[in-house]
């Protein structure tokens, strides 16, 4: 037996239950409008708690760098709350991009000077120089990236070009930035005030995710780990973001299906309920089933990580295929079960709608990933 | 004899906490047993497979492994639910059956639905002879005017001097000409609502008010039966339940799922589709991505199917009911087939259409049985086969109200 688990424990329905208590508070959907339509990039009450009270912040860091040390399934279940909640914030960037990839690094150093103020939560950081698509056709975290390195004379690494889709980088005050070197991919550290970087938002979809482009212009950085400390950190973060997103949009798909239900329970046409029309409650079945099936996929393969049991990358590869396609199926059901008052800006449905596009895109597309199980083949 | 032991004992469970030495046991029956590179039943010729059957069924009948739910006193194994879990793996990897084709009916359907609603003499009576094979037993529920609305049957059964006479008729008897015995569900009071007068009756075959006649398949052949009852008799005790009470005891006859059974169909898949992916994809050349693309989707299926069944093993372990997620299981799983074999025919296009049939060895649903030869006349034969699946227990629109109606708390249709 490996341990691994399609089910979640005890434990884990109870921090559930915390947690989704603790979120639906500050996360209702007029709040999460205004904070996707507004000037803020996060809010601050809302990082609060996530760290003081929920001390989710360094969940999943070490605890020799002041993290909680939680294995990835528990990590999944605080990302499953999040994505209901549709947060919108620097947990992803911080406590899962940045953190998985200086752990994956093998950077003690690095690792003690950047993460336990992270786990505190006083610094924010993000990971740049992902690409969506890897150049060996293997989807999830890229391995080439926009950047380059290059070593002065004195051992500093200056960064230059263009790294796209980075999360939450306003307001970061570090950066893991992958680039590509003579030796391979290198992991570096540089923060926003460096000579040369230059933050940009882009134009967003997805309102409650916001993405930018960085641009270096021979900004100095510190290499990350030891000459192949790039590429393990990659290979980390290639496995672990495509599942955490997973768990993210599992929990947004579960949001939309409930709401949907409680909807077509409530809104009487021709007399009845329409949640008793089979053509709506067919819809939500099949919605249901989706959820399931990658739910269950999902949370084995956050297992599967944490165990590192042989078909770990085969369910990588399962689960953001299935929770992507379940999260865009259930807000496309969610808005259509609504009607007209789905279709309006006020109603917080298409945000979610918003946030299962760019998930799709996100880590590769589920087309991606049934490509690369399709041509695994059997073993 | 008694290799694979049937229940080890208290003492033997504790120390066996994680089933690994029955593991062990299992195997050992199985590398005993099976002939060197033996790769499934499937791989047999019809006949050869009817021999094998009889008498895997009887090797595992002396080791205590046929009725593994069954408590020991009625000649079941009382195995634990992980025991039956580690059973059902080993046989399913092996690629042997875990009884005869009617045991479904006999061992899973009705001995389980004597377990909970049998008299104690039904019990000792009836349970012994469907190990023994002295009744081999058929499912007769639907009929031509009641199928997913089974409640509007009309096979009317009346008590005429301390006797049961049945008249009307059953459709779609599966392996009906391989029993000796039906379970019917008849109407027993017409005055009353129909889900209120219904009882499940046992009734012999062999009888001159019994007329059985084979049905043919699309695929052809002869598997299932109309079974019609002209003053057919059997004996008044012969009802299972509360007379007009039968609604509950059929519905809980078709809830039986052992709780393995959809972590062990994962396991097939996966060999179906292994088998698909040798076809489609040439080692040495391109394979079209669109291909490559839907059986990346297959395999991802069978992985999410694989996980639900690891779930649903939980739960079952555990003593919860899955209640309606069984719903969910049936739902997906045949929605697997049929994708699955869709995909066999796109990526085999002109040789599935000329293959003719070589027949899908192995006749049993769902799916094909481990060691099928990997023929363009196999998948032919799959996928037409494949059409049945979502309708036989339960039809998906059926499902889909279950799992509306029972997880998602939706109103009911209006009836
Ligand atoms: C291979 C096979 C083996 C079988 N073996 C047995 C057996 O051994 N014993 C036995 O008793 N029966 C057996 N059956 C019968 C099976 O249980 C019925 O076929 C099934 O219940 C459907 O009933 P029906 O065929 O009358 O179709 P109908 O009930 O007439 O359904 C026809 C179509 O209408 C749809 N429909 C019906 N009601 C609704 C609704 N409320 N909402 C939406 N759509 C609806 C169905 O989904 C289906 O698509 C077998 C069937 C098959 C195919």
């Amino acid at each position: 037996m490996t341990g691994v688990s399609a089910s979640l424990d005890d434990d884990q329905i109870q921090l559930q239950k915390t947690l989704r208590a603790a979120l639906s508070r500050h996360c209702s959907g007029p709040a999460q409008l205004a904070l996707a339509t507004g000037e803020e990039d996060f809010d601050p009450a809302l990082w609060k708690l996530l760290l003081t009270e929920l001390d989710l912040v360094g969940l999943a860091a070490p605890e020799r760098f002041g993290g909680g040390g939680a294995p990835l399934p528990v990590l999944g279940v605080a990302l499953m709350e999040l994505g209901r909640a549709l947060y919108s914030g620097p947990y992803f960037s911080s406590g899962v991009l940045t953190t998985q990839a200086i752990v994956g690094s093998g950077d003690e150093a690095v690792g003690a000077e950047i993460l336990p103020g992270l786990c505190r939560g006083e610094v924010l950081a993000t990971v740049a120089g992902l690409r969506d698509d890897g150049p060996d056709g293997l989807p999830g975290v890229g391995g080439v990236v926009a950047t380059a390195a290059t070593a002065d004379g004195d051992g500093t690494h200056r960064l230059t070009g263009v790294a796209d889709h980075v999360w939450e980088a306003h307001g970061a005050h570090r950066f893991v930035v992958f680039a590509s070197t003579r030796d391979g991919v290198g992991c570096f550290l540089t923060h926003p005030d460096a000579p040369g970087m230059l933050v940009e938002r882009l134009p967003g979809m997805d309102l409650t995710r916001r993405l930018s482009r960085v641009r270096f212009a021979a900004a100095p950085a510190r290499p990350l780990g030891a000459l192949d400390g790039g590429s393990r950190a990659l290979a980390r973060l290639r496995r672990i973001a495509p599942v955490c997103l997973a768990a993210e949009q599992i929990g947004g798909a579960e949001h939309c299906l409930e709401q949907a239900v409680d909807h077509a329970k409530r809104r009487h046409q021709f007399g009845r309920p329409i949640g008793s029309f089979q053509a709506v409650k067919h819809q939500l079945a099949s919605v249901l089933m989706d959820v399931e099936a990658a739910k269950a996929a999902t949370v084995f393969a956050l297992g599967a990580l944490e165990h590192e049991s042989p078909d770990a990358a085969t369910m990588v590869h399962v689960a953001k295929a299935a929770a992507s396609d379940a999260f865009f199926h259930a807000a496309g059901a969610l808005i259509q079960t609504l009607g007209g008052i789905g279709y309006t800006w006020e109603h917080p449905a298409h945000l979610y709608l918003r946030r299962a596009v760019s998930g799709r895109a996100q880590f590769g597309f589920p087309s991606a990933h049934r490509r690369a199980l399709g041509a695994e083949g059997g073993h | 004899m008694n290799t694979a032991g049937a229940a080890p004992t208290g003492g033997d469970r504790d120390v066996d906490s994680d089933g690994e030495m029955f593991r062990a046991r299992v195997r050992s029956l199985l590398a005993e047993n099976l002939p060197a590179g033996w790769s499934g039943i499937g791989a047999l010729s019809d006949r050869e497979q009817e021999e094998f059957r009889t008498r895997w069924r009887g090797l595992l009948h002396e080791n205590g492994l046929l009725a593994v739910g069954w408590p020991i006193e009625y000649g079941g194994s009382g195995l634990s639910p992980r025991e039956q879990l580690i059973l059902a793996e080993e046989c399913t990897t092996a690629g042997v059956p875990q009884g005869g084709l009617n045991d479904n009916f006999g061992v899973q359907m009705l001995g389980s639905t004597l377990l909970r609603w049998g008299t104690e003499e039904q019990r000792r009576y009836y349970l012994p002879r469907i190990l023994s094979q002295q009744d081999i037993w058929c499912q007769g529920f639907s009929e031509p005017e009641a199928g997913s609305d089974l409640a509007g049957i009309r096979t009317r059964a009346e008590l005429v001097e301390g006797r049961w006479v049945i008249n009307g008729q059953k459709i779609w008897t599966s392996y009906g000409h391989l029993a000796t015995h039906i379970f019917v569900l008849c109407r027993t009071d017409s005055s009353v609502p129909p889900h209120r007068g219904i009882s499940l009756l046992l009734c012999a075959l062999d009888q001159p008010g019994i007329d059985l006649r084979p049905l043919r398949t699309l695929t052809g052949e002869a598997e299932f039966n109309e079974v019609f009852f002209t003053d057919a008799e059997c004996p008044a005790d012969a009802v299972v339940g509360p007379v007009n009470g039968g609604w509950p005891v059929a519905m809980s006859l078709l809830g039986f799922e052992r709780g393995e059974a959809v972590a062990t169909l994962a396991i097939r898949f996966r060999k179906d589709w292994e088998r698909l992916h040798h076809l489609a994809v040439d080692p040495e050349g391109p394979t079209d991505p669109v291909i490559v693309e839907r059986l990346g989707r297959s395999r991802q299926r069978v992985e999410e199917l694989r996980c639900l069944g690891l779930r649903a093993v939980d739960s079952w372990v555990a003593g919860r009911d899955i209640g309606a997620e069984s719903s969910l299981h049936k739902l997906f799983w045949s929605e697997w087939i049929q994708e699955t074999t869709e995909l066999a025919l796109d990526v085999l296009g002109m040789e599935a259409v000329t293959a003719g049939s070589d027949g899908l060895r192995g006749v049993s649903f769902p799916a094909a049985e481990a060691g099928t030869p990997n023929t363009a006349g196999t998948w032919a034969d799959y996928f037409l086969r494949a059409r049945a699946a979502t309708i036989y227990a339960g039809s998906s629109e059926i499902q889909r109200n279950i799992i509306a109606e029972r997880m998602l708390g939706l109103p009911r249709e209006p009836r």
